[in-house]
């Protein structure tokens, strides 16, 4: 009778979940914060406008002031769609039931950027030294992290800052050896400041940027997962990859995300501590 | 005089009209102000809310969009402090506030002011603004903030304050001046309206008024002389208008009882007299006509030009042309109608001047009378004379009395001979028959003589001066005189025989057309000028019948469709398409419109061709060429003089050419000398025998690379079987030759691969025993080696006589001092074999799909082993190879490859340099690597020719080569560059000078791209 009654009031709290998230009547999509949330906004106005269009309620474009508090709001399901690198999308997987739709078919790599002309050449030419890193719970400095532990190197000490421009110029200005970003990040440099820096080391392929899908909109998974490859086929979706180096879509290749698994344990302890 | 109150005189309404414009403007000055004040404040304001707007929305965005509440509340709280704002609150799109300062949170927000409140009086007036926050058409949020107007409000009110108490200080002041003033000015003004009054009432002497030297005295001065003057001339006058009223009463009693029109014209013209007989006859009263221009007012305007002649003459003498006669001339009523009048004029002359007098009668209805008789006259002489028709008149006794010109050119004589002839005589008709008709109103039974008085569409004969038989059609009318007596007949006649001539001829032309509407293969159909179907011919049905079968549908339901998109069109275009689809058929026409007038408007035929099969054909050939301009290879299509005449985008795009530099050129621009005379031979043969020719030929692009071709070339023939055209389908398969070749080349690697590998196994065996072997030997013999030295030393006498007799024959010392170096040189032998098997072995390693990490010095000592024989007896080859350099990301077999190329070209240069200098000396080959930052370099140097720098650009094009036939592809170099830059992303370079050498570069990252 007891296990009854939990039942039809877990029913009862389902059905006024759906309800709200209807009555609501707008469609939240977050974006981690990879750069200020005016370009965040400008870059997916095309996606939130096809959005809109396409299941017909209002699309709103989200993000927030770093990636802790983006992962923080994302397990607090604020988000329908969330979209953030493989590390935090295994997270939100495994600890806020999202589902993994897809991802950008531009490989998403990291790296350790040095001097050109300077005398780091080798991991361990970083002991004792200062390196750069953006936000603790970014993929860049976790995997920039393991990369120091793979090579024995303990660094002086691990600065955290907001843009991978700031990385670059930390570096060429001295006030760090090395810094982690993203090759894509790395590319876009501006080419007399890309031309001071070159790569120490490079990951393989890591899961990039991947649209996550909050449970509660489950029901329409098909429809949202359809309107996102709609949108791709659009000019506005080609003329935005191509200016963001994303050339397309693609699916999640198998085990993609489990191979995430190690730098989402990372997050979830740098989230726990934070609270 | 009554007395006057302030505002009835002068100065006091002058002094009430200033004072009151002073007000005005003194309000218009102080509101202008007041409102200029208002319309800068409220810009001000305004301007300070556009000011802040953008500015708190720009800051607020971004945290907006990341939620970023703490800093929201810092923007807010900081744009609070700068002043000027009463509050700011921002609200997110759900209508949460998320930021607010200075308003209580448990109050609602106010409403977005519409209007600036500066006027009213509130304890803290404010001006409310409410903006949307959006980025990118994303609403965000809602910004409220509060402008304070107080201090604005306060200095509005301080303004009027002090412009209205200026205001009416200045009023005081003016009032009391212009008081004085107005009393001075008018000082002597009571008695001269006083003096004015009397003599208005008749007093000629009133009071004299003061005289004095200014203005004021001077105007009493002139009233007192008006006053004496006027008195003087107001008794000439009444003695002169008694004697003058006398004399008109017995002049108005003559004129008012004459009926004719009596007028009198004064010197300037205008009418000073107009009695009742004028008011009559032109229609004016005479207090209308009196004082107008006589002549504007009377005389048509083609008479007004001799009244400006003859008028100052007049004037001058009292004479003139009409002064003294009477005339005729024309009048103008005031209705507009002319009418004729007989004018009688003289002269009076009148207080010094001459003065007109004219008696006018009018003659109009005589003179019309006697104008219409003279024109009926004339009218029926012209009619008679003109008639083109015959016309004859007859006189009661039958006898001609009359005929016209028509007439006698008809018959051939004269009317002097026809006059007076009886009227019988003129025709072929029998006598009776004629006087019958010509006396048919003596016949009282005859009809129509009761209704018509008139017979037409008599059917007589002529009889010309020939005696020739001219059928006519009359029509006969009585002619009857003032009490209706006849007096004789009138008949008109008119020539028929061409009439029924051309009936005939309509009639056979009808039928012409009727058979020629039916056998025309087009479809026709006429329509009436309703639009309806007139006719259609056969074509037409059987159209109707072809495409009612097709489409499915009933013969009359294919003509309603086929006749309503007609009409539809047709008033468009005098040709147009049209069609009719059901299904999936669809039938095409094109239709003709010719229009025709006819009697009841316009009709049109429309001839209709069925275009359905030249449609379907037309885009066949559409899409056929869409195809030849969309793909990928080359087609060109040339005459049989071989000059081309077509070429699609491919063409262009892979020859480099220009359009206009192709069309109209010969189509060996493409070949030039790379094609041998004897294919060119064959393919001309081919295709002049109508045959299609393919096979693959090397072309020269415009700039001047050359590309290899897939080449198939048709014969074209037209209807008849002779040649016009061959078409050229050519496509540049350069890249699928090279990615074949190299396909070639890594087969035969692997194959040596694994051959090398067996081979290697074999060997490496027995030479692994042989090297034991000899080692063994080598070990025993150092052994064996002390006793037979010691046997050597030890005395003969001591041996038995065997060994001394062995001794004799060997010869000890030669074999101890030669076997050593025998075993040592076995051992270089055998470790150069291992170490040349092993070369082979790595060299032609079999590579994989995938780069791997290779140690490039150890790869490039394999190819130095491997291709030895290649510049052994050319140079001598030195490395300079970094023992420290890291293992490189690649394909080692495609990079072995390269190597040995450029090895090989390096000693076939050094040969040919050695060739041209005619020595025999061995050149270098340096073959060097080293780390630079991310890459790796290996430097390839030889002694050799070096390449001439007209070639240099061109050493990678696929298919160059220098070397002579059989010696080189000229794709050594091309499949080098493309492993090392498409599949490695490095460079290879070069640095040569002429006669000295070339050193090639090849670059490698040392992260894997």
């Amino acid at each position: 009778m007891k296990r009854f009654h939990t039942v039809i009031l877990l029913s009862l709290l389902l059905l006024l979940s759906t309800g709200l998230a209807s009555a609501g009547d707008v469609f939240v999509i977050g974006v981690a914060p990879h750069t200020s949330p005016r370009v965040i906004l400008e870059m997916y106005a095309p996606l939130r406008l096809h959005m809109e269009k396409t299941l017909g309620m209002p699309v709103e474009i989200v993000t927030a002031p770093n990636f802790d508090i983006f992962a923080q709001r994302c397990l607090a399901q604020e988000f329908d769609i969330a979209v953030t690198t493989g590390h935090q999308a295994r997270l939100f997987q495994k600890d806020a039931h999202y589902s993994p739709l897809l991802t950008y078919k531009a490989e998403f790599k990291a790296v350790v950027l040095v001097l050109a002309r300077g005398t780091m050449k080798e991991p361990s030419d970083l002991k004792e030294k200062d390196v750069l890193g953006l936000s603790p719970a970014s993929l860049v400095t976790l995997w920039g992290q393991h990369w120091l532990a793979e090579n024995k190197v303990a660094p002086k000490s691990i600065k955290y800052v907001s843009a991978s421009d700031s990385v670059a110029q930390l570096i060429i200005s001295g006030e760090a050896v090395a810094g982690f970003t993203s090759l894509a990040n790395y590319q876009k440099l501006a080419p007399e400041v890309r031309n001071q820096l070159r790569i120490l080391a490079e990951s393989k392929p890591l899961a990039g940027r991947v649209y996550m899908l909050n449970n509660r909109r489950a029901a329409i998974q098909k429809e949202i997962v359809a309107a996102l490859w709609a949108f791709a086929e659009t000019a506005e979706a080609q003329k935005y990859f191509e200016t963001n180096n994303l050339e397309g879509y693609r699916m999640l290749k198998p085990n993609e995300m489990e191979e995430m698994d190690i730098y989402a344990d990372e997050t979830r302890k740098l989230l726990g501590a934070l609270k | 005089m009554k007395r006057m109150y302030p505002w009835q005189t002068v100065r006091g309404r002058l002094l009430f009209l200033a004072i009151g414009l002073e007000a005005l403007m003194l309000t218009v000055l102080i509101t202008n102000s007041i409102r200029l004040l208002q319309s800068a404040m409220s810009n001000q304001v305004l301007s300070q809310a556009q000011q802040f707007s953008p500015v708190l929305i720009a800051a607020l965005t971004a945290p907006l969009a990341a939620r970023d509440y703490a800093t929201m509340q810092a923007v807010v709280d900081e744009s609070r402090i700068m002043g000027g704002l009463d509050y700011i609150v921002v609200v997110d799109r759900y209508g949460h506030r998320i930021a607010a300062n200075g308003w209580p949170a448990a109050m609602p927000l106010p409403e977005s002011s519409k209007e600036l409140s500066l006027f009213e009086n509130k304890k803290d007036p404010r001006y409310n603004v409410t903006m949307p926050i959006e980025f990118q058409h994303q609403p965000l949020g809602m910004l409220h903030f509060g402008i304070n107007l107080s201090q604005l409000v306060q200095a509005r009110k301080e303004l009027l304050l002090q412009g209205v108490g200026i205001a009416a200080i200045e009023v005081v002041l003016s009032s009391a001046l212009l008081l004085l003033l107005g009393f001075w000015l008018t000082r002597h003004m009571t008695l001269l309206t006083k003096a004015s009054l009397d003599v208005a009432s008749g007093n000629l002497s009133p009071s004299l008024l003061p005289e004095g030297d200014d203005d004021v005295g001077q105007l009493g001065t002139a009233f007192n002389i008006m006053s004496r003057v006027i008195k003087e001339r107001v008794a000439e006058l009444t003695a002169a208008k008694e004697t003058a009223e006398a004399g008109e009463t017995k002049l108005r009693s003559i004129t008012h009882s004459a009926n004719d029109a009596i007028l009198m014209m004064d010197p300037q013209g205008a009418i000073s007299y107009w009695n009742p007989a004028a008011e009559q006859i032109l229609g004016y009263q005479a207090e209308e006509a009196l004082g107008q221009d006589l002549h504007k007012l009377l005389a048509p305007e083609q008479d007004r030009i001799a009244k400006e002649e003859v008028f100052p003459e007049f004037l001058r003498t009292g004479c003139g042309n009409a002064v003294g006669k009477t005339l005729e001339m024309l009048a103008k009523r005031k209705d507009g109608q002319e009418i004729t009048v007989a004018l009688s004029m003289s002269a009076v002359f009148l207080y010094g001047a001459w003065h007109a007098v004219g008696i006018l009668r009018d003659i109009t209805e005589r003179k019309e009378s006697i104008r219409l008789l003279a024109q009926a006259k004339e009218e029926a002489d012209t009619i008679i004379r003109n008639f083109l028709d015959t016309l004859i008149v007859i006189s009661t006794d039958l006898k001609i009395i009359r005929v016209n010109q028509a007439t006698c050119d008809l018959l051939g004589v004269s009317e002097k001979e026809l006059i007076g002839k009886n009227v019988s005589e003129l025709f072929h008709d029998s006598e009776e028959h004629v006087q019958s008709v010509f006396s048919f109103y003596t016949d009282r039974d005859h009809q129509q003589l009761e209704h018509k008085q008139e017979l037409r569409n008599i059917e007589l004969c002529y009889r010309n001066i020939n005696g020739d038989r001219l059928p006519m059609s009359f029509n006969i009318s009585l002619l009857l005189d003032d009490d209706g007596a006849v007096t004789g007949v009138v008949a008109g006649a008119k020539d028929v025989s061409r009439l029924r001539l051309a009936l005939d001829k309509i009639a056979l032309q009808k039928e012409y057309i009727e058979t020629l509407f039916d056998i025309v293969p087009e479809g026709l159909l006429a329509l009436s000028p309703s639009r309806e179907v007139m006719k259609q011919n056969q074509a037409f049905k059987q159209i109707l019948l072809t495409w009612s079968k097709r489409l499915d549908m009933t013969p009359e339901e294919c003509a309603r469709s086929l006749i309503e998109k007609i009409l539809e069109r047709q008033a468009d275009n005098d040709t147009f398409t049209i069609h009719i689809r059901r299904d999936d058929t669809t039938a095409y026409f094109r239709c003709s419109s010719t229009v025709l007038t006819v009697l009841e408007g316009i009709a049109s035929v429309v001839s209709i061709e069925d275009i359905t099969d030249e449609r379907k054909a037309e885009e066949e050939r559409r899409l056929l060429a869409t195809v030849i301009e969309q793909t990928g290879d080359s087609v060109i299509i040339g005459g049989t003089d071989e000059v081309i005449q077509y070429v699609n985008p491919a063409a262009l795009k892979n020859s480099g050419f220009s359009e206009n530099e192709l069309i109209g050129g010969i189509s060996h621009i493409f070949r030039d000398v790379l094609l041998d005379a004897s294919v060119i031979a064959e393919l001309r043969n081919t295709v002049t025998n109508g045959l299609i020719w393919h096979g693959h030929y090397k072309s020269r692009r415009k700039d001047d690379s050359i590309i290899e071709e897939d080449v198939t070339i048709s014969p074209v023939r037209n209807e008849e079987g002779e040649l016009t055209h061959y078409v050229a389908i050519k496509r540049d398969i350069t890249e699928m030759i090279l990615l074949q070749r190299q396909l070639l080349q890594a087969q035969k690697l692997e194959a040596i691969g694994q051959l090398a590998a067996g081979i290697a196994h074999e060997i490496n065996t027995p030479m692994q025993y042989i090297q034991n072997n000899v080692s063994f030997f080598e070990m025993a013999f150092n052994t064996l080696q002390n006793l037979l030295v010691e046997v050597g030393k030890t005395d003969r006498s001591q041996l038995s006589a065997e060994i001394t007799a062995l001794l004799a024959t060997i010869e000890l010392d030669f074999l101890l001092e030669e076997i050593p170096e025998s075993i040592k040189e076995t051992h270089d032998g055998v470790n150069r074999v291992v170490k040349i098997v092993s070369a082979m072995k790595q060299f032609s390693h079999p590579g994989g799909n995938d780069k791997v990490a290779t140690d490039l010095n150890r790869a490039l000592d394999s190819t130095i082993t491997v291709c030895r024989n290649e510049w052994k007896y050319a140079a001598e080859m030195r490395t300079d190879l970094d023992p420290d350099l890291p293992l490189v990301p690649c394909f080692p077999d495609q990079l072995n490859q390269v190597v040995l190329n450029l090895i090989i070209n390096a000693s076939h240069a050094i040969q040919d340099h050695n060739k041209l200098v005619a020595k025999d000396d061995l050149g270098r080959i340096t073959i060097g690597t080293r780390k630079d930052g991310a890459w790796v370099e290996i430097q390839i140097s030889d002694t050799g020719s070096g390449i001439p720098e007209a070639i240099q650009p061109r050493i990678f094009d696929p298919f160059f080569t220098t070397k002579e036939v059989g010696k080189g592809t000229g794709q050594g170099l091309a499949i080098a560059h493309d492993i090392i830059v498409n599949k490695h992303m490095g460079s290879i370079k070069f640095i040569s000078t002429p006669g000295e050498g070339t050193t090639f570069l090849i670059r490698l990252p040392i992260l894997s791209a």
